[in-house]
């Protein structure tokens, strides 16, 4: 097009330039002029060339037109959709940020008097400013109205700490199946107002009778309690609200980790031998202020010197029917829920078969002394020696021990133990040990001077610092 | 003076309708140019919104794999006979570069759907296919159906699936993160370069449930 529009301009100007030549000479140019308009009339003919040049400029300038409108046109809507899939992610993470600064505050909200949850009907949110407050006016007077706010519900207000919060609100509250609609068990349909099963606070934990447990969810009402240990979940939900309107809410639940069920201080799905009578084992509660339990459990074979085993009331129980799923457990306390053993100890190595191998590392400081309790995962299996600790130290396979070694909480493995007091002090566990190979055919051995004491205290106050995590996260669209 | 006062000569007159022939031309030319890149325009503009709306719908989709996970529900209703089969997402099933199958209640509605996303054709344009729908409630089967094409005229896709570390892995237990690219092409070729206008998008999804 530009071809045959540069020749057509050329032409013309060509044109024009022989007419205005021929004025000059005296000559009449023939052409586009008014043939009535006299001698002036080759004037007129020259400034209907111009016309022509007019028509030229004229079209080129709509092609422009056309072509700019058109680029005008594709970027704007380019623009739109970006803009539209940037709100959207944008959104997306400032729920989850409300659902992580919830979920971060938990301990301190549960612990301070004026922002009770004890009650499904006592809600807490954390708003973004002091101007929003989702429980005044109506949902046609305040565009951060929460909808499912009613009496007799009540609320208490925090600010969020967040610098810049990108969520309008996040609404914290004990689950129920009637706030989370939806039925946990069949024990009847959340919708019916006469079901006040519908209304129970719902924990998360492990049946403390069925083998293998999984930590479940469960509406802690009728045998429930009895049955099951674990903690109460609480449902978050975040509304963002943009500038434009439009709403975007999410769904969370969180929990505490609940304690898996111990039944001894020291158990092992494999065989346990106790080598030496200075292995000693009680499941006599060190704290006094939990239950008393077995020394000694596997589903296996116990045998070895037992000069150590406390009796009392059942010294040791083999061929157990009871397990534990140790990979659920293990998957539970995975990070971000405890911190790598890398992150902790730097300088750990790692052997050919990629078991960890550490010596004279801390994990997590003693009471008495800084009193840090720290949860450390291990991806494999791990060998220590002359260590200390406290808090939850989950082993995603075998575990060995060699003394000096002093613990203080509860130590999961999934795999066998092995441990290996020597000469004293050795090996010294306030706590218990949960140990569980996936085929349960391997041995665990217990020799030396080592010591396990079971202590409900520690064990709890271990899992208390674990703080909060995320069970279920859902979009509400 | 008589001469030009005669009126306008055969030349003169085709001389005209020649200059008018071009002019016409010419303006038909750039009419026809303006709309072709009209059309164009519109061609990217709706492989544009096709990448967005195929990304949108695969992340968002990725992302509530895994849900409701086991720990849900109560696990003696889940084991009992007289639960439905659907209600717990099995998570991923298939992660390969070009294919991925999960479980997850997608649109919250209390149902797992299985989803399958996958490429389809031996050379450029392929097809982006999905399949989906509810599991069965009775005893928690694939759904039956046929996929849904979501586009023909991709480029490339490619999915890429990261563990806890931010490495690549191909274990299904170990994905925490997903990155999804996809490349995709206009439906005609830009008559004014000769080639396809493709436009890639990436994106990363953390499925939550995971």
């Amino acid at each position: 097009m530009n071809t045959i529009m540069n020749n057509f301009v050329r032409a013309i100007h060509t044109l024009g330039r022989e007419a205005r030549s021929r004025e000059k000479d005296g000559a009449q140019v023939a052409g586009l002029g008014c043939p009535f308009s006299g001698d002036d009339s080759t004037t007129h003919m020259v400034d209907g060339s111009s016309g022509v040049a007019l028509i030229t400029a004229l079209i080129a300038l709509s092609v422009v037109t056309l072509i700019g409108l058109t680029l005008v046109f594709v970027s704007t809507t380019d623009a739109l959709i970006e803009r539209n899939n940037r709100a959207r992610v944008s959104q997306a993470y400032s729920a989850e940020s409300g659902c992580e600064e919830a979920r971060s505050r938990m301990s301190s909200i549960l612990n301070e008097p004026s922002t009770p949850l004890a009650s499904p009907s006592q809600w807490v949110y954390i708003v973004s400013s002091p101007a929003v407050n989702p429980t005044a006016g109506s949902r046609s007077s305040n565009p951060y109205f929460d909808a499912e706010y009613r009496t007799p519900c009540s609320a208490a207000l925090l600010l969020s700490r967040l610098t810049r919060p990108g969520f309008s609100w996040v609404r914290i509250q004990s689950k129920t199946e009637r706030w989370a609609h939806y039925n946990l068990d069949d024990s009847g349909s959340y919708l019916s107002h006469t079901n006040t099963n519908a209304d129970v606070p719902v924990f998360f934990g492990f049946s403390k009778l069925l083998s293998n447990s999984k930590a479940t969810q469960y509406v802690n009402s009728g045998t429930r309690p009895a049955v099951y240990a674990g903690t109460p979940v609480y449902q978050l939900t975040v509304l963002v609200r943009d500038g434009e309107g439009f709403r975007y809410t999410t769904l969370a639940d969180i929990s505490e980790v609940p304690i898996p069920p111990l039944r001894a201080a020291l158990y092992s799905r494999d065989a346990i031998w106790i080598g030496s009578a200075n292995v000693q084992i009680s499941g006599e509660d060190e704290g006094g202020t939990g239950s008393t339990l077995d020394a000694l459990e596997s589903q296996n074979a116990i045998t070895g010197d037992f000069a150590g085993i406390h009796e009392a009331p059942n010294s040791v129980r083999p061929a157990s029917s009871f397990a534990y799923d140790a990979e659920a457990i293990i998957k539970m306390l995975r990070p971000p829920v405890s911190r790598e053993i890398e992150k902790v100890a730097p300088g750990i190595s790692r052997g050919s078969d990629g078991t960890y191998v550490a010596n004279d590392i801390t994990l997590g400081e003693l009471p008495g002394e800084a009193d840090l309790s720290q949860a450390i995962y291990v991806e494999g299996s791990l060998n220590l020696s002359n260590s200390k600790g406290q808090g939850i130290l989950a082993v995603n396979g075998d575990l060995n021990i060699t003394g000096p070694f002093v613990y203080y909480g509860l130590i999961i493995a999934r795999g066998k133990v092995s441990f290996n007091g020597g000469t004293l002090p050795g090996i010294d566990i306030h706590g218990g040990v949960l140990a569980s190979s996936p085929d349960g055919n391997q041995n665990s051995i217990l020799s030396g001077n080592t010591r396990v004491s079971y202590h409900a205290g520690y064990i709890r106050e271990q899992f208390a610092a674990l703080g909060f995590f995320r069970l279920a996260y859902r979009d509400n669209f | 003076m008589r001469h030009s006062d005669s009126g306008i000569s055969l030349i003169e007159l085709l001389l005209v309708l020649a200059i008018l022939t071009i002019l016409m031309g010419a303006l038909l030319r750039s009419m026809d140019e303006s709309q072709t890149i009209a059309t164009i325009s519109r061609d990217e503009n709706e492989m544009r919104q096709n990448l967005q709306d195929a990304l949108f719908l695969l992340s968002s989709e990725i992302k509530m794999s895994g849900f409701p996970p086991e720990s849900f529900y109560d696990r003696e209703y889940l084991q009992s006979p007289s639960s439905f089969k659907n209600l717990v997402a099995s998570g991923l099933l298939q992660a390969t570069p070009q294919d991925i199958r999960f479980q997850g209640d997608i649109n919250n509605d209390g149902e797992v759907e299985y989803v399958h996303y996958y490429l389809s054709g031996t050379v450029p344009p392929f097809t982006l296919n999905r399949f989906g729908g509810k599991l069965n409630r009775i005893d928690g089967s694939l759904p039956s159906g046929s996929p849904q094409k979501l586009s023909e005229f991709v480029q490339h896709f490619q999915l890429k699936y990261y563990n806890k570390n931010g490495a690549e892995t191909s274990a299904l237990q170990e994905v925490l993160l997903v990155e999804v690219h996809l490349t995709m092409r206009t439906r005609r070729v830009d008559p004014l370069t000769r080639v396809y206008r493709t436009a890639s998008q990436s994106v990363r999804v953390r499925p939550m449930n995971l």
